[in-house]
């Protein structure tokens, strides 16, 4: 069973470049384009990792996190946050949440899935 | 009308003819800019092109390899096979893609897999060192570097969602890992919470990765778990260092005692410890894969360099017949100078280069790198360190610089008691240290260098340095000063290597009696050396040992007194001068010449030697450095260079002071080599008894 | 839950491990064991179901073994997958496992 990870972002190009190169390593990808779409995802299904931006519309990123950690389903579930900016308050923040991962766009693939290999 | 997309792929077609042209032949000639110029251009057209003609994923592709192509123009990259493999299988690619716009899942994938094995070989910044600045001794062997990997998640480390597999596969793919999984704290836990982290390990990891990248596997968890990555030291020539019991007193899991006790049972040591409660069963797994796996690789390379074992009694016969052979090429080379005798002198000069040829090869065999000797210094350092309750880390630097094998036994037992003397006296204990504001561990640095034409060794810590004022007092207690007595403060550190001498409190067992600092310049003196020494109050304190790197023959500098002949060794002189008045009229036999502004002290060796007869009127000054002072010998008449053998001088002259050996002349004749810096001492010597026996009578 | 199953096979007997065994289930999946944890001399761990572990699986397994040495009991674990079985290689654990049953 290949492990599932979700990716919220609100850029079309980023959900497509982070869903090829996952998929052509072996992971099932669901995408969801801000937080609000995404907590409509986590339906109980089995998730091992959450990549989420930071600045979306409807939801962001941080929101999303909180709420989805609410879930009994989700509580643990590891995230990885892409962000453009390197605000410490902002990861100080997350990490009070939970968050322990970050990834600085923009990224180049081979680093994405180097990072999910010190995740999963 | 043609169809523009099928231009287009008759076009990229071209380019990529042009493209496999230039990469194969590349493959061949590896730096040619033209070519590279090619295979750049066809690349940065099908990108262009293909963007233009809504072939948006091949364009998207093609940038990566236009990227590395560019890096490779730069120079930023260099052309490896894998390299022209990965644009060759590109090549193919791009060419099946041109059948339509978009990839398929079969192409997506081709692609992807390209662009990663494209991005491994493209250099990220690496860690780049300040330059100049040497890191300590780190051991390779086979290229890997061995490490101690300490990992203890903290307890709520999967409710975050942070997992041990990924790291423990993240190491596993940085080389090999030798992995103890401790459990004694999930054995020792009456209420077990499944949810939370219970396990830490212990691992040694082989790998040919530099230490930022195993640093790296933890990037995540390092705010979190507590995370130590040791490097292990395989240079260590200590053959204890690695038994159980060592490596658990190392790793500070029992102490010295307790192995004592353990040992004396006679009984295998892991499971008497186990037993006895010491030391539990993980912690002697560990330590006992560390030992499995340094044990092997000591082995191995040990293996690597075809070695033979010869006894050194063999190896010093043989010196001493190279040495005589040297000597008997020398007289050869006078008679043949002597007798004009064409032939006889070309002769002796094919003799001259096979016998110094023979010579410098005879000495490399002697010659050893100096590491094995700090190998032992480390579990000296440890020992101590934990005798005294004090922290402290030993760093070594250039422990590949080589030294004659006998310079290094000579030099052990000074060394060591250098290094004592840091620990003891150098370095404060843990609570000194904080209260003036200084990190808790304290450090000896060793180090060994090639300077010209010697070697330098030096002990530095960074500990209380030496006190002038109780180094001082303690003189004049001894009766070696005068309490009136104006002494500069490199004179006033000196005063330590004085014999009987000593400013502990208690004659402390590890340094000994203070006979250690006398019986370490004299040894240092023997083997023709100086010592130094800079301190500072509260910095620290470093000993400089200068040796001259040729033992047994040195390039000397011959010179008459009184008919007889001297030699001085080369490397210690500076220059020459006339005296035509020699400054005559002082109790002591101290001169003083004036050379460029500069007063020098010099000896006339006419009266040190007691030489009877008329001087001639115009004497000459050698002027040499000892150390970093100057000191002149007077003598009668300079000869010439003279390169030369040193003879041991046999028991007979043992209390000679001033000689460093004597050395066979051409002609047959006994010449004595003078060793300045003894010379200079002795001097010093006189001078202060003198003043006090001329204080005594007044 | 999963249901474990029990099977009587001499004095031995198998559970059923979950299908998935991470942070998320390793509760619930030991207080199964503190429950119903069989009295018999050899316990057989079947890992058929498993396609789902992580760290905390493990160490919920490892906790296993410990309890079992205690109640010198002998646990294996049989139908063991290949990322099981690597998994549980990289631990390295001085434990006897994989032995007996359908493996190797």
């Amino acid at each position: 069973m290949s492990k599932v990870v979700l990716i919220v972002d609100d850029s079309a190009s980023v959900r497509q470049i982070v869903s090829m190169v996952l998929k052509a390593s072996g992971y099932t990808v669901i995408e969801a384009d801000n937080g609000k779409n995404a907590l409509d995802r986590l339906d109980g299904q089995k998730i091992h990792l959450i990549v989420s931006d930071v600045n979306m519309p409807e939801m962001d990123g941080m929101t999303f996190v909180k709420h989805a950690r609410e879930l009994d389903a989700y509580k643990f579930t590891p995230v990885l946050m892409l962000t453009t900016e390197t605000d410490q308050k902002l990861k100080d923040t997350a990490k009070q949440m939970g968050v322990r991962a970050w990834l600085v766009k923009p990224f180049q693939p081979p680093l994405l899935l180097s990072t999910l290999a010190k995740l999963m | 009308m043609i169809d523009p997309v099928e231009t287009f792929k008759t076009e990229a077609r071209e380019h990529l003819v042009n493209l496999e042209g230039a990469l194969l032949e590349l493959e061949e000639v590896q730096e040619d800019r033209e070519l590279i110029d090619t295979a750049f251009r066809s690349m940065h057209t099908i990108k262009g092109a293909a963007g233009m003609f809504g072939y948006q994923d091949l364009t998207d592709f093609t940038h990566h390899l236009e990227t590395a192509l560019d890096k490779v123009r730069n120079g930023e990259m260099e052309i490896s096979k894998e390299l022209i493999g990965i644009l060759l299988d590109a090549k193919d690619t791009i060419e099946e893609s041109l059948a339509t716009p978009a990839f398929d899942t079969h192409l997506k994938i081709v692609t992807t897999r390209i662009i990663s094995r494209l991005y491994e070989l493209i250099p990220e910044g690496v860690a780049s060192q300040k330059s100049g600045e040497q890191l300590p001794e780190k051991t390779q062997i086979n290229g890997s570097d061995v490490y101690r990997v300490r990992i203890k998640p903290s307890s709520t480390t999967y409710q975050l969602g942070l997992d041990i597999i990924p790291i423990l596969r993240e190491l596993n793919s940085l080389g090999t890992c030798h992995v103890t999984t401790c459990v004694d704290e999930l054995e020792g836990t009456d209420d077990y919470d499944p949810q939370l982290s219970y396990l830490y390990w212990d691992i040694i990891l082989q790998s040919k990765q530099p230490a930022p990248s195993i640093a790296d596997v933890f990037m995540f968890v390092e705010d979190d778990w507590q995370i130590a990555v040791d490097p292990i030291d395989l240079t260590d020539g200590d053959e204890q260092s690695d038994k159980l019991g060592e490596l658990l007193v190392s790793r500070r899991i029992i102490n010295r005692s307790q192995l004592d006790a353990i040992l004396s049972q006679k009984a295998v040591i892991g499971s008497q410890m186990a037993q006895q409660g010491l030391a539990t069963e993980s912690a002697i797994n560990a330590a006992l894969t560390e030992q499995r796996v340094v044990r092997s690789l000591k082995q191995s390379s040990s293996g690597q360099d075809a070695t033979i074992r010869v006894p050194s009694s063999r190896l010093d016969t043989l010196m001493n017949l190279v040495g005589e052979l040297v000597i008997v090429q020398a007289r050869l080379n006078q008679f043949a100078f002597n007798n004009d005798s064409e032939e006889l002198l070309s002769i002796a000069e094919e003799l001259d280069v096979l016998t110094t040829q023979m010579r410098d090869q005879t000495f490399s065999i002697r010659m050893v790198p100096i590491g094995s000797t700090f190998g032992k210094f480390k579990r000296l350092v440890r020992d101590l360190s934990n005798e005294l309750d004090k922290r402290i880390q030993l760093e070594t630097y250039g422990a590949e610089t080589e030294l004659d094998k006998m310079v290094i036994d000579k030099l052990s037992d000074p060394l060591i008691h250098l290094i004592r003397n840091s620990i003891d006296h150098g370095i404060e204990s843990q609570t000194e240290r904080t209260a003036s504001g200084k990190s808790e561990t304290g450090t000896i640095v060793l180090s060994a260098e090639h300077s010209d034409s010697f070697v330098v060794i030096r002990i530095k810590d960074d500990g209380a340095g030496l006190n002038s004022t109780k180094i001082k007092q303690r003189a004049v207690e001894k009766q070696l000063i005068d309490p009136q007595e104006v002494l500069d403060d490199e004179a006033v550190h000196h005063l330590i290597f004085e014999p009987g001498f000593s400013t502990s409190e208690t004659v402390s067992d590890i340094s000994g009696r203070g006979v250690g600092m006398d019986v370490v310049r004299r040894s240092i003196q023997e083997l023709g050396g100086t010592i130094s020494i800079a301190t500072q109050p509260n910095k620290g304190t470093e000993f400089t040992i200068r040796l001259p790197m040729t033992l047994a023959i040195i390039e000397g500098l011959m010179v008459k007194v009184g008919g007889e002949s001297y030699v001085l060794p080369l490397s210690a002189v500076e220059e020459c001068i006339e005296l035509s008045h020699p400054n005559v009229g002082s109790h002591t036999r101290k001169r003083i010449v004036e050379v460029r502004g500069e007063q020098i002290p010099f000896l006339y060796l006419r009266e040190w030697f007691d030489i009877r007869g008329e001087p001639p009127s115009i004497e000459q000054i050698v002027i040499t450095h000892v150390g970093q002072e100057q000191f002149g010998f007077c003598v009668d008449e300079v000869v010439g260079q003279y390169q030369t053998v040193i003879k041991r001088l046999g028991k007979l002259y043992e209390g000679a002071t001033g000689f460093s050996g004597a050395t066979i002349l051409g002609d047959g004749s006994v010449a004595m080599i003078l060793d300045p810096s003894a010379l200079m001492d002795a001097v010093g010597e006189n001078q202060r008894r003198t003043k006090r026996s001329l204080t005594i009578s007044h | 839950m999963k249901n474990e199953a029990c099977s009587q096979q001499s004095d031995s007997t198998a559970v059923e491990l979950p299908s998935s065994l991470t942070i998320f289930d390793v509760k619930d999946f030991h207080l199964m064991c503190q429950n119903n944890w069989p009295d018999s001399k050899r316990i057989n761990l079947d890992c058929q179901a498993i396609t789902d572990f992580d760290g905390a699986g493990i160490q919920l397994l490892i906790w296993l073994f410990i309890k079992a040495r205690r109640q010198q009991v002998e646990l294996v674990l049989i139908n063991v997958s290949e990322s099981v079985k690597t998994a549980l290689l990289m631990y390295q654990l001085p434990f006897q496992w994989l032995k007996g049953g359908d493996n190797d």
